[in-house]
């Protein structure tokens, strides 16, 4: 039995084609503006003098991340009417019939998972595809990647398949939240934070 | 930011009325021969409905940052984990405690140690409710707002606004004015400067001088140093106001207070105000919404 839904992002294979994204605008009806899931994308560096050459140090890489379904939800935690909730298996859920839209979540997640969304009137997120995952079928981010580069399943499991990791560059410190998250980095997220790279294209994302 | 007007309008005023009552409150309970006596009890009836009416105003204007004001009722549901929730607790419990000090003092029931009892049990309430107003920002997903930046700024603002307002409402329905007044416009000037240093001191930290977060999913707020710069100035100019004022208390003190200091201590009342009201945006602004 699942005991905690996880996403696996593989950043080395991801092209920035934001398929995932549309996917799932598309099945949520998500109206413009409430992204559900993002496809960061990191930039920064230029260029390095090595000895008596410069050599290029750019980095450049993305991100899609939705809601991380949390071991330790801060969203839920913060919200006053108990509007945020988990499932056994670990889905985070927002009840749009409770919530007030005060948007105190929308603060607290460090993941900025949680946005406004004008059909409800209340804040909403990813909510792991539930009803097609518990029909057995996949999220609709992860049936969209063209590269494979989602994945998911048990957290347990996911771990087992691809490893621990929970951070790069520019994400949070996963001890905040314990986010039900794999990843598999792009080579140039090591030297990511020293180069200054940051979100390029906040006015997508 | 501009959105967060409510936020701006609801957290000022709430800081204000705990300041007033605190600032005015206390000499007038706990200072010894201020037993209620006829004026002494229309002084305490008149800071408590003071501050109670910023209370309900403050109160009434947080709805406006509710996309579904009517759920509200549900608010205090999560008190065991959030600071939301406890915030509106202790303003409930602060106001609550007002409207009963205010009653017994209205009806001259109760004797002066169950007057004071509640008027302990209100400030504790109002102290606490402008903590989780503190504590409510924050969080660990902010680094703007998760340090003592946010409580000082928070409390500073009540003693500030509190005293001021005090200051204010002695010295324009006070003719000859009040004894207190001169100290009291002392003790403005000085948390006027207080708060202007507090402004200059967390600059660096709160993006000002060009210090940029560190790179995280969280947009970049619209924090602009033409507000905080603004409020500096305002702040200036508040405290020359007040300047004047506590030179023509000393000066002339014959004039009477109605006719030479109405006019000094309400520019400086409104002038701080301002400046309050424009670092409390800019507190938001330091914060981005998707
Ligand atoms: S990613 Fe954010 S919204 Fe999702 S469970 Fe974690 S804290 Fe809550
Ligand atoms: S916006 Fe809704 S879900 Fe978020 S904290 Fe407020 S009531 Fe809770």
């Amino acid at each position: 039995m699942v005991t905690q839904y996880a996403f696996f992002f593989d950043a080395a294979a991801c092209s920035g084609c934001k398929a995932c994204q549309v996917a799932c605008k598309d099945r949520n009806d998500l109206g413009p503006g409430t992204l559900w899931r993002r496809v960061y994308e990191v930039t920064g560096g230029g260029w390095e003098k090595k000895g008596q050459v410069w050599v290029p140090s750019v980095i450049a890489y993305n991100v899609s991340m939705a809601c991380n379904h949390c071991e330790n939800p801060v969203c839920g935690a913060a919200c006053p009417v108990k509007a945020i909730w988990k499932r056994e298996d670990g889905i985070v859920f927002v009840d749009t019939d409770l919530c007030i839209g005060c948007r105190y979540c929308e603060w607290a997640c460090p993941y900025t998972a949680l946005r406004f969304h004008a059909a409800t009137n209340t804040v909403s997120k990813c909510d792991f595809c539930y009803d097609a995952v518990d029909a057995g079928k996949p999220p609709a981010c992860v049936a969209a990647c063209p590269r494979r580069a989602l994945d998911f399943g048990d957290l347990a499991d996911l771990r087992k398949k691809y490893g621990d990791l929970r951070h790069i560059h520019p994400l949070p410190d996963p001890e905040q939240t314990g986010p039900a998250l794999v990843l598999r980095p792009h080579r140039d997220a090591a030297r990511a934070a020293e180069r200054g790279a940051e979100v390029a294209n906040w006015e997508e994302v | 930011m501009l959105k967060e007007w409510p936020l701006v309008a609801f957290t000022v005023a709430g800081q204000t009325a705990l300041g007033l009552f605190l600032v005015a409150g206390l000499p007038l309970f706990f200072s010894r021969g201020g037993a209620a006596d006829a004026p002494a009890r229309g002084s305490r009836l008149a800071v408590l409905l003071a501050a109670l009416g910023l209370m309900a105003a403050a109160s009434f204007v947080s709805f406006f940052h509710l996309h579904h004001p009517f759920r509200a009722v549900r608010v205090l549901a999560n008190v065991r984990t959030s600071w939301l929730s406890r915030e509106v607790l202790f303003e409930l419990g602060f106001m609550a405690l007002l409207a009963v000090l205010a009653f017994l003092l209205w009806t001259g029931t109760g004797g002066e140690g169950l007057h004071r009892g509640l008027f302990a049990a209100a400030g504790a309430s109002g102290v606490l409710f402008v903590w989780s107003m503190s504590k409510l920002y924050m969080l660990k997903a902010v680094p703007a707002w998760d340090h003592a930046y946010t409580p000082v700024s928070f409390f500073l603002t009540a003693v500030l606004l509190g005293a001021l307002t005090a200051a204010a409402f002695s010295g324009a329905f006070r003719p000859g004015g009040s004894s207190a007044l001169k100290p009291l416009l002392a003790a403005c000037l000085v948390l006027v400067a207080a708060a202007f240093l507090w402004a200059l001191l967390t600059a660096p930290v709160h993006g000002i001088f060009g210090a940029r977060p560190p790179a995280s999913l969280t947009p970049p707020g619209g924090a602009s140093s033409a507000l905080y710069a603004a409020r500096l100035i305002v702040l200036v100019l508040g405290s020359l106001a007040l300047a004047a004022a506590i030179w023509r208390e000393s000066s002339a003190p014959a004039l009477g207070a109605k006719a030479g200091l109405a006019a000094p201590v309400g520019l400086a009342w409104v002038l701080v105000l301002i400046g309050e009201v424009l670092g409390r945006f800019h507190f938001y602004g330091q914060v981005g919404r998707p």
